[in-house]
């Protein structure tokens, strides 16, 4: 009989073979680095458990069950969970104006909505108060705040939006789905991580704010821990309110991992770049535009009119201080100092996170969630008094601990950066070049940076512009004697010179803006 | 043409280092690969004789780009040996140390199926990117007039078509002289159209050349028109290798048959060199079965000879004829062994310009399988018409174990 078999066993070989089952190995060189770079971000949360041990653990107990603690936890609560509920719904609202709808000026507005990112908080809020005296409390909070910080909201929804698949909206309408419908269970549920995100980031800023609630006069957990540790220097008091703030901030955190990790974006099909028809507004489209008009009056036009008001109308005054270009100098040092570190110390881990995968990956992107739940007073508090009291006074109140302090309460901005950009730089191109005979080190230089150039850039410009708008850190870590644009303006406004703080606050919006628009054009390249 | 000399040169320099009477370019043996538990290769042995295109042809998921990259040095092998020209560059080596030569050292041109060029370099420094730079000025010239794209140079690759960047991903991938070239499903991102004739021009370079090609594929179309021979990847083995004829004439087992191609996989019962199934009496083809391990698998003596069996009729087997009209099948070789009628029914009939693929329902109950029947030209059929079919041997059939 001749049927024709072969069997598919596997041939004899298997048997004398230990098959050595493998994972990815990780470069050990990077390995090391990343958990270097990981080990000195839980610096600031380390030093402040010493600290807190230090101060005797039923001290620090009482002071966190007393009155004071109920008072800012309803004050920081109510305020958060107010303005991110503000800025979720105008930013949500502007970013589909702009990127779904026929909004005429689009691309003026689609500028004019994000530029308040470049003002500092404080900034707005001395903008708001300096002019009318009803600007002030919970109310003032909510109105300066929202206004401060819905960008937050507005980049990543626009970006999602524009990004979304349209086929899921059609399809939804040919299914039957009205209008109001397909936007609540399509286009929203599309933008929800976006939004999600959004309101994270929000949460974390009022978390962490001091400036503008100093100048209004509203007290959180922030202004408390400041003015307890370097007004009344009460350490264990600041200790123990800086641990309630990062369980809350942690709260805050799980709470938006809970709510994204329920809906996922699935996306199928190829990537085709294409768009839905836009809206028409219709009737509509003079109140939308008054509405656009009326949102970019209050967040752009008061706080920059008000500094031109001040310069104009603030009169001489006799209280003396560090010149403007020394201030701009020591600001675009610090910054500069900060955003370099930030972007050389993201590079291994984001190319862990990238490229890898496992539990040392895992392990090292908790530890830049520590981080994020870390308000920079915290960190600035725990670095400086561990400092001074447990180190000696070595490096206290140092540009090194300033400028560590920075990169410390910057990394995951620098980090997301820099990960988005090796994105762009995938390993199948470096494996390309590998099988064309190049060197590992000749693949770094000669593809994989220089593709993820413009974002590695894109990176240092997040550090920079958040370093010349940082207060809290600066205040308590600055070394005596230097000022920078922040701090000066600081010294001045609460003197009540606003003529002369006025010119600091439109060189830092300047300053700012300038990192601003080049991470806009960085952003806005990914549409092609 | 000066690439073809150029690559005539890596072609025999790969020869002399085989050794004498070696024909083999590339070899695997025993090759396992696994990641965290899932095991993808287990024990794969692979030969490519030097100058040939050799097709891994299997599913999606099946291991193939695994293998691809195990041999390109991306990934490391977790047992087993893979030798290029000679020499081992995974696994362990004559002196027993174990080896793995990093991918830089191997000269493998790889051309993968999104082309992967840099974009940020020009067509041309794209192509001269692993050549020294003094000799790349004259050598990248040669090679896009080579692949068809003289003048082309100085354009990114976001300015070319899709065919085009393919092209330029096979220049660059020549351009250090390989060993062997790896192409990862390198037409699959292309419409019909354009990768009937890419695929033929790249089988023309390769051919011209005498570069050693290996192709992974899903497109068993692609396999057999493209490849000198083609290995069906399945379960983390090579199932079988064969030139790609044989592959459709004689394939191992009914899985492979229903894998390459249309097939009628139908039950019967053997009796000594002739098998009786629903389209009658068929006898039943011999035939030995090369593998790519090198050695011949002969029919195996030890299986029964009489029993149940599935057999396979390939659809251009079957005659088909309608009520008063000439077969419309295939021309049948002369000793050809015509089995019985059948009677049946169309149920489905799908037109494709060159032929017709119809499926037939015999009338013999619920339980007979549809015949699929591929006839050339022929009229048109509707759904519910009476029909007769008639098989024409030689078939293959294996044995119930």
């Amino acid at each position: 009989m001749t049927s024709p078999t072969v069997t598919t066993a596997p041939p004899a070989t298997t048997g004398r073979v230990a098959v050595r089952a493998r994972r990815p190995r990780l470069p050990a060189a990077l390995t090391a680095t990343s958990l270097l770079i990981a080990g000195v971000l839980a610096l600031p949360l380390v030093f402040l458990l010493i600290e807190a041990h230090g101060a005797g653990t039923t001290e620090v107990v009482r002071l966190i069950f007393r009155r004071l603690t109920a008072d800012l936890l309803w004050n920081t609560v109510r305020l958060t969970v107010v303005v991110t509920v503000l800025c979720a719904i105008i930013g949500t609202a502007a970013a589909w104006c702009v990127e779904r709808t026929t909004l005429p000026g689009r691309r003026v507005w689609a500028v004019l909505v994000v530029v308040p990112l470049a003002i500092p908080d404080f900034v707005v809020s001395f903008g708001w108060a300096s002019l009318w005296t009803w600007v002030q409390g919970f109310r003032g909070a909510v109105v300066v705040m929202t206004l401060a910080v819905y960008p937050l909201v507005y980049l990543p929804v626009a970006a999602s939006l524009r990004s979304a698949d349209p086929g899921q909206e059609e399809v939804a309408r040919s299914l039957g789905a009205g209008r109001v419908r397909t936007f609540v269970r399509v286009t929203l549920a599309q933008a929800r991580g976006a939004i999600l995100g959004g309101c994270l980031l929000v949460a974390l800023v009022l978390l962490a704010e001091y400036g503008a609630f100093e100048i209004l006069g509203y007290q959180t957990f922030t202004t408390e821990i400041f003015s307890e540790f370097s007004v009344s220097f009460s350490v264990p008091a600041a200790c123990a309110l800086s641990l309630v703030l990062v369980l809350l901030s942690l709260l805050v955190l799980g709470g938006e991992g809970m709510l994204r990790g329920r809906g996922r974006v699935a996306r199928s099909g190829p990537q085709v770049p294409r768009q839905l028809p836009r809206r028409r507004l219709g009737r509509a489209t003079v109140p939308v535009l008054a509405g656009f008009g009326l949102l970019t009056a209050l967040a752009l036009g008061v706080p920059v009119g008000a500094s031109v008001y001040w310069i104009f109308e603030g009169g001489a005054h006799a209280v003396s201080g560090e010149s403007l270009p020394s201030a701009a100098l020591h600001t675009g040092v610090y910054a500069a100092a900060a955003g370099l570190l930030d972007t050389a110390a993201a590079l291994p881990v984001a190319l862990l996170a990238v490229r890898y995968s496992g539990r040392m990956r895992h392990l090292l992107e908790r530890s830049t969630y520590l981080v994020l739940a870390m308000p920079g007073v915290v960190a600035a508090f725990a670095l400086s008094y561990f400092s001074e009291r447990y180190a000696g006074g070595f490096l206290y109140q140092s540009t090194p601990l300033l400028v560590v302090c920075y990169s410390i309460m910057f990394f995951p901005l620098a980090l997301t950066g820099v990960k988005a950009s090796l994105a762009r730089a995938p390993a199948s191109l470096d494996e390309m070049a590998r099988s064309l005979g190049q060197r590992r080190l000749a693949v770094l230089t000669r593809v994989t940076l220089r593709l993820a150039g413009p974002g590695l850039a894109a990176a240092f410009c997040l550090v920079f512009l958040s370093v010349v708008t940082e207060l809290t850190a600066t205040l308590l870590l600055i070394p005596t004697g230097v000022q920078t644009l922040a701090t000066q303006f600081w010294a001045y406004e609460t003197n009540l010179s606003y003529g002369q703080a006025a010119p600091f606050a439109l060189v830092m919006i300047a300053v700012a803006a300038v990192p601003s628009y080049v991470l806009g054009r960085f952003f806005d390249r990914r549409r092609t | 043409m000066s690439l073809m000399t150029r690559a005539g040169i890596t072609a025999r320099r790969g020869g002399r280092q085989c050794g004498d009477g070696c024909m083999t370019q590339l070899s695997v043996t025993g090759l396992h690969k696994a990641f965290a538990d899932h095991a993808v290769l287990t024990g794969l042995d692979l030969e490519v004789p030097a100058g040939s295109l050799t097709a891994i042809l299997g599913p999606s998921g099946s291991g193939k780009t695994t293998l691809l990259r195990v041999l390109a040095g991306f990934e490391r092998a977790d047992a087993g040996t893979v030798t290029m020209g000679g020499r081992v560059v995974d696994g362990p080596s004559a002196n027993g140390r174990s080896v793995h030569v990093p991918p830089e050292q191997r000269r493998i041109g790889y051309v993968p199926q999104e082309g992967s060029l840099f974009p940020h370099l020009t067509v041309a420094a794209n192509v001269g990117f692993g050549l020294p730079s003094r000799r790349r000025g004259p050598a990248v010239a040669e090679l896009l007039e080579a692949v068809g794209l003289p003048g082309l140079g100085k354009r990114y690759p976001h300015q070319l078509s899709g065919g085009q960047q393919q092209r330029v991903a096979l220049a660059r991938a020549l351009a250090i002289q390989p060993q062997v070239v790896l192409l990862d499903e390198p037409f699959a991102s292309l419409d019909a159209h354009l990768r009937a004739n890419v695929r033929a021009d790249v089988q023309a370079i390769l051919a011209q050349s005498g570069t050693t090609g290996v192709l992974v594929t899903h497109d068993q179309d692609e396999a057999l028109s493209t490849a000198d021979r083609v290995a069906v990847l399945r379960g983390g083995l090579i199932a079988q290798c064969a030139a790609p004829q044989e592959l459709y004439d004689t394939p191992a087992d009914a899985d492979i048959a229903r894998f390459i191609g249309d097939a009628n996989l139908i039950e019967g019962v053997l009796d000594e060199g002739t098998v009786d199934t629903i389209l009658g009496r068929l006898r039943v083809q011999t035939s030995a079965l090369a593998s790519c391990a090198g050695a011949a698998v002969s029919a195996d003596a030890a299986l029964p000879t009489s029993g149940p069996a599935t057999v396979l009729v390939r659809p251009e087997q079957v005659e088909l004829h309608t009520e008063g009209s000439e077969g419309t099948g295939l021309p049948q070789p002369a000793d050809s062994h015509p089995g019985a009628e059948l009677t049946g029914h169309v149920v489905a009939y799908g037109y494709h310009g060159h032929d017709a693929v119809i499926h037939v329902r015999p009338e013999l109950g619920p339980d007979a399988p549809t015949i699929i029947v591929r006839t050339v030209g022929g009229h048109q059929l509707s759904p519910g018409s009476a029909v007769t079919l008639r098989a024409r041997g030689p078939v293959l059939a294996w044995p119930h174990q």
